[in-house]
């Protein structure tokens, strides 16, 4: 019930502002506010409903919704199935965080209060859907249906070239949404559901009585091809997906691997091509370029949810499906995957470190540090994964953070060139302290969350028996390019004498009570992550412990 | 098989009612004229009828398709309210050409008898020509007859030599006659069947603008009445597709290695051509004219990947595709006729700026239709496509599956031109003012639209 | 005999063809076409269709050429003396010669050689046994009235379409502005 109403609840909220009247005296803001603060209570319900010793999936909720005939393929059957583990409760939680303080920072929105609102609170619920979607139809279509609103508010509250912006935001993902579709096709194809197949085989009588045993039962027979065609129910619960003992012996992406393509079994295949949809999202290089140019156009809050949360979709779904259900191309290809998550990091530190204008700096750092993500997942050590989905929500934190005090500067003076700026700490002291607080959390400093996730995703790197030993040292490099560019504008920008480059130190005011309240909590947030990061990591460590043993062969 | 007669009647009543002075009463006799035929359909559901001797068929998948040409020749009609208006126009012979055509449409969807076949597809080309140069005034509308009319008649002329072999060939017009044919000879069929095979394709291909018979297609359809664009590339297309489908899944099915491969690169062909070239045009008529070319390519996707789910497909992207069309051709008729610039209707995307804000709902018509055409989820046409694509899958042709995908992607472009220019750019101020039947018969379309894309079991079992 | 009847109708046909396509006048043309559709029509006889043969006439040669020598004969204009310049930028000009000759020739030639061997190959069961020259009239008649009832019936639609166009597109447009 309680993950239901997370995805429904902003829905609701959307169709509600999109259904009254466009009127200025009708408080949108409040109404999202109320609806972003009774998420985040409900997550955090979540969060203590959320029994941390348990491995497998909880809170539960399943329904049937699409029931489709497709001939003798059988019957498309798309169950609404939600739940959470220790990999997909973190994010919930930081989406609910981050899309709340991205209400706060939509106060300044005049333009078109309704149809933003509308759309702030339609992509609230995708998003919430995305992470505890447990069939992989239902993922899916949040996954695609995330676009639309994003798309909507770069391309109508954009910068000047939104236009451009936005279509190539939606083409990229979209093109790896595609890949993603393929794959799914193929996997509806060649997995089974046990338990509707037990029933149809006559090995049970309903549902509620098969066991774990039957289930090794169900599968065995069909091993043996002693299930007839006819009785395989298929599947897009992500469960049984997961479960190599559930793939059809002839099929498509079965586990033998039969079917190949130029040499190439068609599972590997399909792993590339959902790794490919979702490192569009996550973003790693080369894929990446959307990122820059989405980040510049976007308005100040849509930023920061894309960097804050949107991106971590890109690594859940590098866990939960392209690892999670083709974990022999995981372990076949770790090098080349580690590898590109290196490359990813030094090669968005350096394009970060060439950047004049600091918001793209940050959306090249987001490059960078996403790339630490895919370097632990690829590792495929406890320490990694437990160190990936730590990564991704210190960067959701950090991001957020970062992009707000972009924000703060271009509401004023509406330059985001770091060379216009010197001596800022003069006459914005508060400001001064928190960007401080920002760029030391996101360079890794100890003590703050950065420097946790980076650490753990480096240590699985080294003790990682798939990885060769310079790979984590080149990536490496990375903390000390952040170092560089981020202390690097921080000089620039806070320290010498007062300047700007258009005379406009008039206008410069320090932080208000309404930036204060984004900012100071997101600080405190990845300082006590730094501090205590064990409250995630107790979180995470049981499903992900879990999750490895896929990976012992 | 009472609609056919009772179109062919309700035809020659329109044409008398064209002497009465007013045009009132047209529009909704029409509209009652094809209701009753659409009722009449329903009597043989459930059962399987052959009639006149073995000249018509019909089943469940025959009345699923009749029901969609005639739904979407009543949202045709239906949006056909400014004949009324025109002094010029002759609504009555519309009207009866319409009701025609759709008697060729019907036997094009239930021939048993290849000789129906032929008729049918004269009587909708015929209906259609003249449709096409309604416009007289307009050279382009003329232009688009002319062209339409030889090509068309080049087309038939080469469907009725294919028919011919394969009379010929296999000494009967029946189509289960030529199936029992294919499987007591399956080793030693007549090279004139597999003749007989091609140029019948080539002349049907040539009807639903497939590649590389399309050529004519953006002239027509830019140079057309948009009204009659929108009736064009659904009716004709539907009909096209259902008559393919029962040729191709009756008779030829046991000679399916032959002609698949020919299908498949002719299906590529189809969707890089419509979706590649759509991407550059300026005008929204002539994209959707390549846009109906690429979805005449998805269509041809199930039909190359012949199984047992290809007709439930067809019925589903032939219903999500009418609904598209024929939605974005109402919002362009009313936005042209009201944006006239110098050169008289405007029908390029810049006719569409800004119109999210004159009229949020004809904006979001448009959208729904556009995002339904693209195949984004939770639209009808995003199951259209996963079921098309799933045939594919089915059968194990997967480079045709990735090739389809990734010309979806480009589809986006092109249909996303159309929401950039309503939602992101500025326009004129004016509002654009839209009737109320026409604007019931816009959101209708779109509620069913949504609707099929929330629940697309509602067809389910139909098939 | 009968082979030398054959060729000589045969050569009638092709040599009409030809003519139709090298003549430059097309009044000329219209008359070639008139051999060649005779031609035809008596290739018909020997084929023992002689109701095809019949209509080959009194459609193609009595309806549908009339038509045509009727037209060539009625837009036929002498050459206005004062225009000049290219051909083609003359009004009511028709582009009856195209330059580019490859292209149609390849599609001829390739049409050609398909159905040459398509004829060549095929296996013609009533070769065999030769039936003895009968009417084919009486037993097309009964079966337009019987088996084949319904399309012929709705072939009255099709008609009745195109003779509404026909009507609608040659009728004066604004009939409505003259009342």
């Amino acid at each position: 019930m309680i993950l239901s109403l997370l995805i429904f609840l902003p829905l609701i909220g959307a169709l509600v502002v999109a259904l009254l009247p466009d009127n200025q005296h009708i408080p949108f803001k409040w109404l999202t506010l109320g609806v972003a603060m009774a998420e985040l209570l409900l997550s955090v319900v979540a969060y203590t409903q959320f029994d941390q010793q348990q491995a497998g999936y909880q809170l539960l909720e399943q329904a049937d919704w699409i029931t489709l005939p497709l001939g003798n393929l059988g019957v498309v059957s798309i169950d609404y199935l939600l739940g959470v583990d220790g990999i997909s409760l973190p994010l919930v939680v930081l989406s609910s965080v981050i899309l709340l303080i991205g209400v706060l920072s939509s106060w300044t929105i005049e333009n078109r209060q309704k149809a933003y609102f509308s759309l702030y609170l339609l992509l609230s619920g995708t998003i919430m859907g995305c992470f505890v979607a447990l069939d992989f139809f239902l993922f899916f279509l949040f996954f695609e249906f995330m676009l639309l609103p994003m798309y909507f508010l770069i391309g109508l509250w954009g910068g000047p070239r939104r236009e451009y912006a936005s279509i190539k935001f939606f083409l990229y993902t979209l093109l790896g949404s595609v890949l993603i579709l393929l794959v799914m096709i193929g996997l509806y194809l060649s997995v089974m559901d046990p338990v509707s197949t037990a029933v149809m085989a006559g090995l049970a009588t309903d549902a509620a009585s098969v066991d774990q045993d039957l289930i090794r039962l169900v599968q065995a027979q069909l091993a043996d091809m002693h299930i007839s065609s006819s009785q395989i129910v298929h599947t897009f619960d992500l469960r049984y997906m997961a479960d190599g003992g559930n793939y059809l012996p002839n099929a498509f992406l079965s586990g033998a691997g039969e079917t190949t393509f130029w040499g190439i079994p068609a599972r590997m295949i399909a792993f590339w091509a959902v790794f490919l949809g979702f490192a569009i999202k996550l973003p790693i290089v080369p894929l990446h370029t959307w990122l820059p140019d989405a980040h510049v156009e976007a308005p100040t809050p849509v930023s920061v949810v894309l960097a804050g949360v949107l991106l971590k979709i890109g690594g859940y779904g590098f866990i939960r499906i392209a690892w999670g259900l083709f974990p022999d191309g995981g372990a076949q290809y770790a090098q080349t995957l580690a590898g590109l998550g290196v490359l990813s990091i030094v090669y968005g530190g350096l394009n970060a470190l060439a950047q004049n204008d600091l918001k793209k700096m940050i959306a090249y750092s987001s490059v960078s540090h996403m790339g630490f993500v895919l370097l632990g997942v690829a590792s495929l050590t406890s320490e990694g994964i437990n160190g990936a989905i730590y990564q991704m929500v210190s960067h959701g934190v950090l991001s957020a953070m970062l992009f707000l005090i972009v924000g703060v500067i271009y509401d004023r003076t509406h330059d985001r060139r770091i060379d216009s700026y010197r001596g800022l700490l003069q006459v914005m002291p508060h400001y001064a302290v928190l960007t401080a607080v920002a760029f030391f959390g996101s360079l890794g400093l100890p003590g703050f969350s950065g420097f946790v996730g980076e650490l753990f995703t480096l240590m699985g790197g080294f003790q990682s028996l798939w990885l060769p030993g310079w790979l984590p040292s080149v990536a490496v490099s990375g903390i000390v390019l952040a170092a560089a560019y981020l202390l690097w504008s921080l000089q620039r920008m806070f320290f010498g004498p007062l300047w700007t480059r258009d005379g406009v130190e008039s206008t410069l005011t320090d932080l208000n009570g309404r930036e204060r309240l984004m900012l100071i909590p997101l600080g405190l947030l990845a300082l006590l992550l730094g501090l205590l990061p064990n409250v995630l990591f107790n979180l995470s460590n049981a499903t992900v412990a879990q999750w490895l043993e896929k990976f012992n062969v | 098989m009472l609609p056919i007669i009772l179109l062919s009647v309700f035809g020659i009543v329109l044409l008398f009612m064209g002497f009465l002075k007013s045009k009132v009463l047209l529009l909704p006799a029409t509209l009652v004229f094809i209701l009753a035929a659409l009722a009449t359909t329903f009597m043989d559901w459930g059962k399987t009828y052959l009639y006149f001797q073995n000249m018509l068929l019909t089943n469940n998948l025959a009345i699923l398709f009749t029901t969609i040409v005639l739904l979407s020749a009543f949202m045709v009609v239906a949006l056909s309210n400014s004949f009324i208006e025109d002094e010029q126009a002759q609504p009555a012979e519309y009207y009866a050409l319409l009701l025609f055509s759709l008697v060729g449409a019907i036997m094009m969807i239930s021939f048993e008898n290849l000789i129906m076949l032929f008729v049918g597809v004269e009587i909708l080309s015929v209906a259609m020509y003249v449709l096409a140069g309604s416009d007289k005034h307009s050279p382009r509308s003329n232009e688009a007859a002319l062209k339409y009319f030889l090509m068309g008649a080049f087309a038939t002329g080469i469907m009725l030599f294919g028919i011919a072999l394969l009379y010929g060939a296999t000494g009967t017009f029946v189509v289960s006659g030529i199936k029992s044919y294919v499987y007591t000879n399956a080793y030693g069929v007549s090279l004139l069947l597999y003749m007989g095979i091609i140029l019948l394709l080539i002349g049907m291909l040539f009807k639903v603008s497939a590649a590389p018979f399309h050529f004519w297609t953006p002239d027509v359809y830019d140079g057309t009445p948009g009204l009659f664009t929108a009736f064009m590339s659904t009716v004709v297309k539907t009909a096209g597709f259902a008559a393919l489908f029962r040729v191709l899944s009756v008779s030829f099915v046991g000679v399916y290695s032959f002609w698949w491969g020919t299908l498949a690169a002719l299906t590529c062909l189809t969707l890089l051509i419509g979706n590649v070239t759509a991407v550059y045009q300026t005008s929204f008529k002539r994209m959707m004219a390549y846009s109906s070319i690429s979805h005449a390519g998805y269509l041809l996707i199930g039909l190359t990947a012949l199984g047992t789910q290809t007709k439930q497909a067809l019925v589903f992207y032939s219903l999500a595709y009418s609904l598209a069309t024929i939605s974005a051709f109402g919002v362009l008729l009313v936005v042209s006729r009201q944006r006239q610039d110098t050169n008289g209707v405007n029908e390029n995307f810049d006719a569409f700026n800004g119109l999210a804000r004159q009229n949020p709902l004809l904006g979001f018509v448009m959208a729904v239709s556009m995002l339904s055409l693209a195949g984004i989820p939770l639209t009808a046409g995003f199951w259209g496509k996963f079921m098309i694509f799933t045939t594919a899958a089915d059968k194990g042709i997967y480079w045709i599956l990735v090739f389809a995908v990734l010309m979806s992607t480009v589809g986006i472009y092109y249909y996303f031109r159309v929401i950039i220019a309503m939602y992101f750019r500025e326009g004129a101020a004016e509002p654009v003012k839209v009737a109320p039947f026409y604007r019931y018969v816009l959101i209708a379309a779109t509620i069913l639209t949504l609707v099929l894309g929330l629940a697309p079991g509602l067809l389910e079992g139909l098939v | 005999m009968l082979n030398l009847i054959f060729y000589a109708f045969a050569a009638l046909t092709l040599g009409g063809s030809l003519a139709v396509l090298i003549t430059r006048n097309v009044m000329y043309s219209a008359f070639f076409l008139l051999l060649s559709l005779i031609g035809v029509a008596a290739l018909f006889v020997l084929a023992s269709a002689d109701l095809l043969a019949v209509a080959q006439v009194m459609i193609y040669v009595g309806g549908v050429l009339v038509l045509v020598i009727f037209g060539v004969m009625l837009t036929h204009k002498p050459k206005p003396e004062t225009t000049t310049g290219p051909q083609a930028a003359r009004p009511n000009y028709i582009l009856t010669q195209h330059r580019a000759w490859l292209w149609p020739l390849l599609v001829a030639a390739g049409l050609f050689t398909a159905f040459y061997s398509l004829i060549s190959r095929i296996h013609f069961s009533l070769f065999e046994h030769r039936a003895p020259f009968q009417t084919s009239v009486d037993t097309i008649g009964k079966q337009l009235m019987t088996e084949y009832i319904i399309p012929f019936e709705i072939a009255g639609i099709l008609l009745l379409a195109a003779l509404v166009g026909a009507t609608y597109l040659s009728s004066q447009g604004d009939r409505t502005n003259n009342q």
